[in-house]
């Protein structure tokens, strides 16, 4: 029998997909940085209790939309991003222009609105799925989709986002 | 191309193109300490308020669990000897054997199996089959049994009800089935009448006039406060049972050892029934209530040590979470074992 990684293994292994992750989630790489290790951090003092270590990425994934909906709560009130937490970021990404464009646009986002965009587009969850990942009810989903998309539509007319 | 295909495209290629840093484990290790840390100094400033209340009723004590060996604090039946001895945390069921999750998450063995009633002075009180065990010691014939901080009241298979710990009543003859119990007294079941039993007597429950509550199946009691619930709905009483308030919905709950609050969280089938979904903290003695986020359905809450812990159930996945202002993952067993009693 193939014995179980430690927690060191499964990091090295999946430290890129779930940064990635969290990035798309923040909209920043220092965002991502942070929410990714508080997410790890807790989910290594945990290690020894998850029992199925297959199930540990799953496991760090909801860790990543939980956490990151607490701490838009510690925040308080959410407010669209009008300065990008990052100046200049989109330099070192190669993505189509247009791609580009809209990311930056998604990146503009309040963080609730951008998350639930990740998980119901990206990683094609489900209404309740989204809803339990971040905390709040599946009408909150919906309405957060709404006006995810209607801003979207209204910043980039030229998109046909339609 | 469609909204969502765009935006689903974007969102791929922007995952794929963003610069991903090296992993440094050193940086995770620090934090993981740093989590540590502080959950143990928080969990050690609360362990000091619970003993410091704990040693003033210790001289209080009735005696030794019966066979025990009283020792040298003969009046200390909580000796720290004994299956679980040492172990802290919340006590759980797993795979049938009796363990405790501390503040990180981390499962310790007690060696004990058996249904849990409660922690007594930090020490795991179970019922396995008719032997109630705890503090190093047992007691044969036990048919129920409640423990709240401060002690333990179980009932003989002969009737009568009897108390180790702080406060409590004992009684013989008593002909209903203990159906609950705390410091202030305990609860009996007779057909449907509940009767409680404290300091000054026997006082049968005023449940209503509109037999709302017919079919009591819980009592639980927590210093001057009652809850009675049944399939539906939840009754709140003090102990000389007369009726404070009640509600529909909320049976899955846990009322606090001192009687403050009664927790309660919908079941995957109340919410099935349109119940909203979360984790709800009604003051008894205000009658506001408070809603946390809870992200899936609850299968069963338990006071620790001051703190609430709520077991929730999604698919074969159980989840426990340490709740306050918020609810943390403590524990996750994908096998679908996980209880709390």
């Amino acid at each position: 029998m193939r014995p179980e990684p430690s927690f060191d293994e499964f990091m090295a292994a999946r430290w890129a997909a779930l940064y990635r992750t969290a990035y798309l989630l923040t909209g920043g790489h220092h965002q991502a940085e942070d929410l990714l290790q508080d997410v790890l951090a807790r989910t290594c003092l945990r290690w020894g209790s998850i029992r199925d270590k297959g199930a540990a990425e799953a496991y760090v994934r909801r860790g990543l939309a939980h956490q990151a909906s607490r701490q838009w709560r510690r925040r308080g009130r959410e407010t669209p991003t009008e300065v990008l937490p990052e100046e200049g970021h989109d330099g070192g990404l190669e993505v189509r222009a247009d791609h580009l464009a809209l990311w930056e646009q998604i990146r503009r986002l309040p963080p609730r609105m951008r998350a639930t965009l990740v998980l119901r587009y990206l990683e094609d969850r489900s209404e309740q799925e989204t809803a339990d990942l971040l905390g709040v009810s599946t009408g909150s989903v919906k309405s957060q989709t709404h006006h995810a998309l209607a801003r979207l539509r209204a910043a980039m007319p030229e998109m046909e986002l339609s | 191309m469609s909204e969502k295909t765009r935006i689903r495209t974007t969102l791929h290629e922007v995952e794929e193109a963003v610069a991903v840093p090296a992993y440094d484990g050193s940086v995770v290790a620090a934090r993981a300490r740093s989590i540590r840390r502080r959950r143990r100094t928080a969990g050690a400033l609360a362990g000091t308020a619970v003993v410091a209340v704990v040693a003033a009723g210790v001289g209080l004590l009735p005696g030794a669990w019966p066979g025990d060996d009283p020792g040298p604090v003969a009046t200390d039946g909580w000796a720290a000897a004994g299956p679980g001895a040492g172990v802290h945390g919340v006590p759980v069921v797993l795979d049938g054997s009796v363990q405790r999750v501390d503040d990180d998450g981390t499962l310790t063995d007690t060696g004990l199996r058996g249904q849990v009633v409660g922690v007594v002075r930090d020490r795991v009180v179970v019922l396995d089959g008719d032997r109630l065990i705890g503090a190093g010691g047992h007691v044969e014939g036990v048919v129920a049994a409640y423990a709240d901080p401060t002690g333990v009241t179980y009932q003989r298979a002969d009737g009568a009800v009897l108390r180790e710990g702080v406060g409590g009543v004992d009684a013989d003859g008593v002909t209903g089935r203990l159906v609950g119990a705390g410091a202030g007294g305990f609860a009996t079941l007779e057909g449907v009448v509940v009767t409680l039993h404290d300091a000054d007597g026997a006082h049968r429950l005023d449940l209503g006039s509109d037999a709302a509550t017919p079919r009591p199946d819980r009592v639980q009691v927590g210093g001057g406060t009652v809850v009675v619930t049944d399939s539906s709905t939840v009754s709140v009483l003090d102990l000389a049972g007369t009726r404070r308030s009640g509600f529909l919905g909320g049976t899955t709950g846990a009322l606090s050892a001192d009687g403050a609050t009664y927790a309660y969280a919908p079941t995957a089938a109340e919410v099935d029934r349109g119940m909203r979904p979360g984790l709800f903290s009604y003051d008894t003695g205000s009658g506001q209530t408070r809603r946390t986020a809870l992200p899936a359905a609850a299968l069963d809450l338990t006071w620790y040590d001051g703190g609430l812990y709520v077991l929730t159930e999604d698919g074969d996945t159980r989840t426990l979470w340490a709740c306050d202002q918020t609810c943390d993952q403590l524990l996750v067993d994908d096998g679908g074992t996980l209880g709390l009693r």
